[in-house]
């Protein structure tokens, strides 16, 4: 007898009673679905992710080991959505990102409210593999998708004068019912000087890992700097303001012995509560040890030069 | 009334079972998140803590309630505690911090509180 394809493929034939039928796996199917709505078994809610086009990738060296897909949006710090780390990833599903607009005010030519789709479709879309360092001593690193926050900024003509610009996370107790707590002034702020805001390396990201932004890793539109702290990093941005005074900060405000205006990441200055010198780098096994922290997150070279003459004592 | 024997038997297999969720999360059988060193650290802090609250419960459940040969679990779940916390402090000396001196001696030095982390 000569043998069929799949045998000289060498391919597994399945005999009938092997194959599961399909009104079984469908049962299966329904029944993991009936327990995640009783809580046995965690969503994964990834909101509306949409595959992104045409970016350009990532050609340097990696920072490191990439973290999974499903570490970087089930470990996040949004207090808009909860405290615990995995509570992001289970209650940002309220967050409704479209359409979403974003304001820009303050010293400039050109103050607005703009279309986030028009935005994004104006921009070249790039991909920037950046290590975050938490203050709380983990670090992750995150294949990023976005475009640079300087070119973008300088679309809109600010002013000489403005030497600060200043982020607003939305403020919507509904959609953000963290912000029902009062852990938080809210809404989230945040600031950079204006020389920071347009250094290279500051990005505003709307995807990762060459998807949209799920909602748990600060969708729409957020911000990433990364030589510093990831609480720096605004998530959900509505409003970006040119300033000529050092703006307020969430952090900074609900404690300024603990968190700076500047929060570079800095091995030599503690937290008050904690030591910055080692990390936990996410994702890796029990056994493994924590490594020591890199002045400015590995990026001090790009970015040294932006605090010459500052005592970074005094202005962590 | 449960009699004596099977109350501690349950007793000691409830009591087990935090640490087996420990070892399948160690061997990634199961997942405890990216940060399976904290997750271990609060685990055990938790369990210590939670034993503890039930063994200074016992003697109160012996006088006003019905449930008065719950006593006889007061010596287990107390050594039950007293293991928990003892993995609580060896992963943070051995694990957590790798037994280098200087890191721990970093972290004392900065306050007395780290609970945050």
């Amino acid at each position: 007898m000569s043998k069929t394809w799949s045998q000289k493929l060498k391919i597994k034939q399945f005999k009938d009673f092997e194959v599961t039928p399909e009104n079984l796996f469908k049962n299966r199917r329904a029944l993991l679905k009936s327990a995640v709505a009783l809580g046995l078994l965690p969503s994964r809610s990834y909101g509306h992710v949409a595959d992104i086009e045409g970016y350009r990738p990532w050609d340097q060296e990696s920072p490191g080991i990439l973290n999974s897909y499903e570490d970087i949006t089930n470990y996040n710090n949004f207090y808009e959505f909860g405290l615990d780390k995995a509570d992001p990833a289970r209650y940002s599903h309220t967050l409704e990102t479209h359409p979403w607009q974003v304001e820009i005010s303050g010293l400039t030519n050109k103050p607005g409210v703009y279309d986030l789709e028009e935005i994004i479709q104006s921009m070249q879309l790039e991909e920037r593999i950046y290590k975050l360092r938490c203050v709380e001593a983990w670090s992750m690193i995150v294949p990023w998708i976005g475009f640079p926050l300087g070119s973008f900024l300088n679309q809109f003509e600010p002013h000489t004068n403005a030497t600060f610009v200043q982020f607003f996370t939305l403020y919507d107790t509904d959609m953000m019912p963290g912000q029902r707590s009062r852990v938080l002034d809210w809404p989230y702020r945040e600031g950079l000087t204006m020389e920071e805001a347009m250094h290279p390396l500051s990005f505003l990201a709307t995807g990762l890992y060459g998807k949209t932004l799920p909602n748990q890793n600060g969708a729409p539109i957020r911000l990433v700097v990364p030589w510093k702290y990831g609480f720096k990093s605004i998530k959900s941005i509505v409003k970006i303001v040119f300033t000529d005074q050092k703006p307020l900060t969430s952090w900074n405000q609900a404690n300024a012995r603990e968190y700076g205006f500047y929060s570079n990441v800095n091995p030599n200055v503690s937290h008050p509560r904690w030591s910055q010198a080692y990390e936990r780098v996410l994702g890796q096994g029990f056994f493994t040890p924590r490594v020591p922290t890199e002045m400015f997150n590995g990026y001090g070279e790009q970015v040294a030069h932006l605090y010459d003459g500052l005592d970074l004592q005094i202005n962590y | 009334m449960l009699p004596i024997k099977p109350l501690k038997w349950i007793a000691f297999i409830l009591s087990s079972l935090p640490l087996l969720i420990l070892i399948l999360g160690i061997i990634n059988f199961i997942n405890l998140g990216p940060n399976i060193v904290e997750a271990v650290l609060h685990r055990t802090g938790n369990t210590s803590l939670n034993l503890l609250m039930i063994v200074l419960v016992l003697p109160l459940m012996a006088k006003h309630t019905l449930f008065r040969n719950f006593i006889v679990l007061s010596r287990m779940l107390g050594l039950f505690s007293f293991f928990y916390a003892g993995l609580h402090l060896c992963v943070y000396l051995f694990i957590d911090r790798n037994m280098s001196i200087l890191s721990i001696q970093d972290d004392l030095s900065v306050g007395p509180t780290s609970w945050q982390e």
